[in-house]
């Protein structure tokens, strides 16, 4: 079929005129739209920490009373005292602070050489010795803890500070991780420092390490993260409050006789995520980048 | 279906309209950044018409507005005289071929290429009909059922090409398609290309920056530089009848020897006009001074020592130190003038392009 | 002369012995800490619960009984476990499946680079950093039969109040609702980051192909974007199936079972029933179910980067 072309633009070109009008017209309904799905997901995501917050600021009458009243009448900032005296707060705070500084010093102590020595050397075995350490990658504390319990137990070692921090001395994943970032390095800059007369400790700490930085905090804000909010691991490895950190610590103010008082609990609560969550304030786009890599690998 | 008046079938010589008129067109990005002015530019039918400048001065932004990719904030754009701002690009029957062919990386090449036919509800027959003869012309029929990962870039470009042509567009738009190629593939794809417009006859706009491309494809040349045409016309024309400095020295390898009127010395006897400021000449134009040569009174002469040669094959290029700065020049016998030989250059005044002030043509 | 020089090379030579001794031990000097560390506490443990699955032992008498495939077969025949594998699967499903389909649509809504959609993701994503203790306490007043939000928010509806984690036939969905609150936000981070690898020129290209939205998504945006949620559920199943913080926190399995799961049930069996070897079984049945799913996550690992 032959169709004069201009008569034929000009009819779809009419047709869009009014297709276009129709679509300006019906744009401030899809802005309406968009900003109603962004209210809700700030809601439904954003409004429980607020909850807990508003909770933790009412008197024992407040909380229970039905319906639930958004805000308390007056904020009540002795829950934090009552919280805090409640439970021994202090000690779990300062074994959460021992346990997480510990995790860190002895990972970076024991993945640094590993991550490098995985990448830089040939030796024999390497390659199995790696995947052992991927397959690890996959095992989870859930599936170890009964063993490893049986294990403390007869070197007594239960509740000691080392049942919490030994099996996470060093991370297969962050092992994984710095490897595959000190493979990126150029090889012609290594041996261009080489001719220069660099000894290798001078290579690791002047081109490695530096390169390495954003991996290194990308490995430090996670395992800190990890260590820090771990309930399980601390949960039942200890049978007393000896080394207990501050998730179990708190989460074991449920279990009173007289029923719970949720405005102490949930003051200890606030507590609880208030670390994570200054840190998150300020390097949320870093960590979410962190998190990310995950699963880019 | 009036919608399928698109896919229709071109005949040569069948006599369709299918230019592209750019109006008062202006481009502005939200932020304020106005990138193109006041655009006027109208694209002949059936021509391949070659938008050439250098890195952002508009000239994928001016293809995308065509295509529709890019919004017009003002002016209009017509398409035999029919204005088409609003239209999607879907339906405004055209076809175009990205930089980095833009192939659809999880289906096959039958599947790529058919894709615009299916969505315009193109009847089965039709399409398997058309993909085969489009596979055919472009030589693709081996590779039909393999995934664009599987392919080189030359076949890639291929299954792009395809995909334009299988459409059967009015008008054929390209942004930069050979630049992605190595230098072999892109000379004879560029043949291929010029081949294939002879065939078709349909309109070709194509993007580069590569000025030898455009003046050995293009039967209309748009030269553009930050957001403004310098010079739309004929290769020919843009190459002995430049309009302004800028396209005298974009146009043609090596670059025209341009300088100032006042550094050369003995300028003034060549009777310049008043508003010469500048006086150029192509490097093919600098003629060493032999026996038997007698310059004329207005003609330019003037010392300059061999600095460099470059043997070219078929020519050589010097560069010439000479009072005024470096001269290129170029000779096309094979007698190698040897570095810092002191030799006498002349011009004709035929061949001197002389600017004004604001670098502009000056016409004597 | 020649005595001295030859003393001297053979200095040179032990000096050169020595040092490349030290050359080829350092890489395994270097891996040693961290091989270690793993070998003890990672790889042992998994065939030491072997062991202790073909045993009888309450935690606290020196000897145990060697039972071979006994618990097993105990555990196989137990209507109670057949329960509680079936809660952690059905549990599993939901999860990811809400928690990948919810984050896909919400990745969509936020693929653009805004600054609104930076800090929304942001907000979606703070449930996840924070801990799962604090998720479980904070939901456990929420859902609160008499006084909870919830209820307070469906009263307000007209509708009556639902007992969220007392009613056998509520808990478990309760459960997986926290636990797509908590992960979703993660979920979507991942997806929008595999929307954002999308290059822009195949859109434009399928607009010039006349591709209407519901085409662009399942032609050319689904695909694309199959590997990574195929990854991201593997990723997702094995977390969901040693689900245990929530339960221990809020529901201690219960009520009458209804939110036993494998690893809370692991759990009990050795430290409150005493019977570890009963558990060691629990815990290869668990062994199993994850090993499975990690050998898939490996070898599509491997494929995509050969894809590349």
């Amino acid at each position: 079929m032959v169709f004069d072309n201009a008569q034929a633009n000009a009819k779809v070109a009419l047709d869009f005129e009014g297709i276009a009008r129709r679509r300006a017209a019906l744009a401030w309904v899809s802005r309406i739209g968009r900003w109603a799905v962004n209210i809700l997901l700030v809601l439904v995501f954003f409004f429980p920490f607020f909850w807990m917050v508003s909770s933790s600021l009412k008197t024992l009458g407040e909380t229970m009373q039905f319906p639930p009243t958004l805000l308390p009448s007056e904020p009540q900032w002795s829950n934090y005292d009552g919280a805090i005296s409640s439970i021994p707060f202090g000690k779990y705070l300062l074994n959460s602070v021992i346990v997480t500084l510990a995790v860190l010093a002895l990972q970076t102590v024991t993945v640094v050489p590993a991550a490098y020595a995985f990448s830089q050397y040939r030796f024999r075995g390497r390659g199995l010795l790696f995947g052992v350490t991927l397959v690890t990658m996959m095992v989870p504390a859930q599936l170890v803890f009964l063993p490893l319990f049986v294990l403390f137990a007869k070197m007594q070692m239960i509740n000691t500070y080392w049942s919490l921090i030994l099996p996470f001395a060093t991370s297969a994943f962050n092992i994984f991780m710095l490897r595959q970032t000190f493979n990126q390095m150029p090889v012609e800059l290594i041996e261009a420092a080489r001719l220069d007369g660099a000894s290798e400790f001078k290579i690791i700490v002047r081109l490695f390490l530096p390169m390495a930085k954003a991996t290194l905090v990308t490995c430090a804000l996670l395992t800190f993260i990890s260590t820090w909010n771990d309930y399980f691991w601390p949960l039942v490895l200890t049978t007393n409050d000896a080394v207990r950190t501050l998730p179990v610590g708190v989460a074991s103010m449920r279990a009173s006789e007289s029923g719970i008082n949720y405005h102490l609990l949930m003051a200890a609560n606030v507590l609880l995520c208030l670390p994570i969550m200054v840190v998150y304030l300020f390097a949320n786009k870093h960590i979410i980048k962190a998190f990310s890599y995950i699963g880019d690998k | 279906m009036e919608r399928n008046a698109r896919t229709v079938t071109k005949r040569k010589g069948a006599g369709f309209v299918s230019s592209i008129e750019l109006r008062h067109v202006r481009k502005c990005y939200e932020n304020k950044n106005t990138v193109i002015e006041d655009m006027n530019l109208v694209i002949p039918d059936g021509s391949f018409t070659v938008l050439v400048g250098p890195s952002g001065c508009g000239k994928s932004t001016t293809l995308r507005m065509i295509a529709g990719l890019e919004e017009i904030t003002s002016g209009d754009l017509l398409m035999d005289g029919v204005r088409m701002n609003e239209v999607d690009p879907g339906h405004r029957g055209i076809a175009m071929v990205f930089q980095n062919y833009a192939l659809y990386p999880t289906m096959s090449v039958r599947k790529n290429i058919e894709f615009g036919l299916v969505n315009a509800k193109v009847p089965k027959d039709e399409i398997a009909r058309r993909v085969k003869d489009i596979s055919e012309i472009v030589g693709l029929s081996e590779y039909l059922d393999r995934r664009p990962s599987q392919l080189s870039g030359g076949q890639r470009q291929r299954v792009a090409l395809a995909r334009a042509m299988v459409k059967q567009p009015q008008v054929f738009l390209m942004d930069e398609p050979l630049s992605n190629l190595d230098a072999k593939l892109r000379t004879q794809m560029r043949t291929e290309l010029i081949a294939l417009h002879q065939r078709l006859g349909t309109t070709f706009v194509y993007v580069t920056h590569d000025q030898t491309e455009a003046m050995s494809m293009a039967t209309k040349i748009v030269l553009m530089n930050k957001g403004e045409i310098q010079q739309a016309a004929e290769p020919l024309t843009i190459y002995g009848d430049p309009v302004n400095r800028f396209t005298a020295q974009f146009i043609g390898t090596p670059t025209m020897n341009v300088f100032p009127v006042a550094d050369i010395p003995g300028a003034a006897r060549l009777a310049l006009p008043a508003n010469a400021h500048y006086l150029g000449f192509r490097p093919s134009r600098g003629l060493v001074l032999r026996e038997g040569m007698t310059p004329a009174s207005h003609d330019l002469v003037f010392d300059a020592t061999i600095a460099i040669h470059e043997m070219m094959g078929s020519e050589i290029i010097y560069q010439a130190k000479a009072a005024f700065g470096t001269v290129q020049f170029k000779t096309f016998n094979q007698a190698e003038i040897p570095v810092g030989e002191k030799i006498k250059l002349m011009v004709e005044r035929a061949s001197m392009y002389l600017f004004d002030e604001n670098e502009n043509r000056v016409r004597s | 002369m020649a005595a001295a020089a030859a003393l001297q090379l053979e200095a040179d030579k032990a000096k050169r012995k020595s040092h490349s001794v030290l050359h080829a031990i350092k890489p395994y000097l270097c891996i040693a800490p961290a091989i270690v560390i793993l070998a003890v506490f990672w790889v042992y443990p998994i065939f030491n619960m072997g062991y202790l699955s073909l045993f009888k032992w309450d935690l606290i008498s020196p000897t145990m009984k060697f039972v071979g495939l006994q618990n097993f077969q105990k555990l196989f025949a137990d209507p109670q476990f057949w329960q509680t594998l079936a809660n952690t699967l059905i549990y599993t499903v939901f999860v990811v499946g809400l928690g990948v389909g919810g984050g896909l649509l919400i990745a969509l809504f936020l693929k653009k680079r805004t600054k609104t959609n930076g800090f929304l993701q942001a907000v979606i994503f703070s449930p996840y950093v924070v801990s799962l203790a604090s998720i479980a306490l904070l939901w456990m007043w929420i859902m609160n039969r008499d006084f909870g939000l919830l209820n307070g928010v469906l009263g307000f509806f007209g509708i009556s109040a639902v007992d969220w984690l007392g009613d056998t036939h509520v808990t478990l969905a309760s459960l997986i609702l926290i636990s797509v609150w908590k992960s979703i936000g993660y979920d979507a981070l991942i997806l929008v980051s595999a929307l954002q690898g999308i290059p822009q020129h195949l859109y434009e290209a399928a607009r010039l192909d006349r591709a209407g939205a519901w085409a662009t998504f399942r032609s050319i945006t689904f695909p694309m974007i199959s590997p990574t949620m195929f990854f991201l559920v593997i990723v997702d199943v094995i977390a969901s199936l040693k689900v245990f913080e929530t339960i221990q926190i809020m529901t201690q399995g219960g009520p009458q079972n209804a939110t036993n799961t494998l690893v809370f049930s692991l759990y009990q069996y050795g430290f409150a029933f005493n019977k570890v070897g009963y558990a060691a079984a629990i815990g290869m049945v668990l062994l199993v179910l994850i090993a499975v799913f990690s050998v898939v996550y490996f070898k599509v690992l491997s494929k995509r980067v050969h894809y590349k």
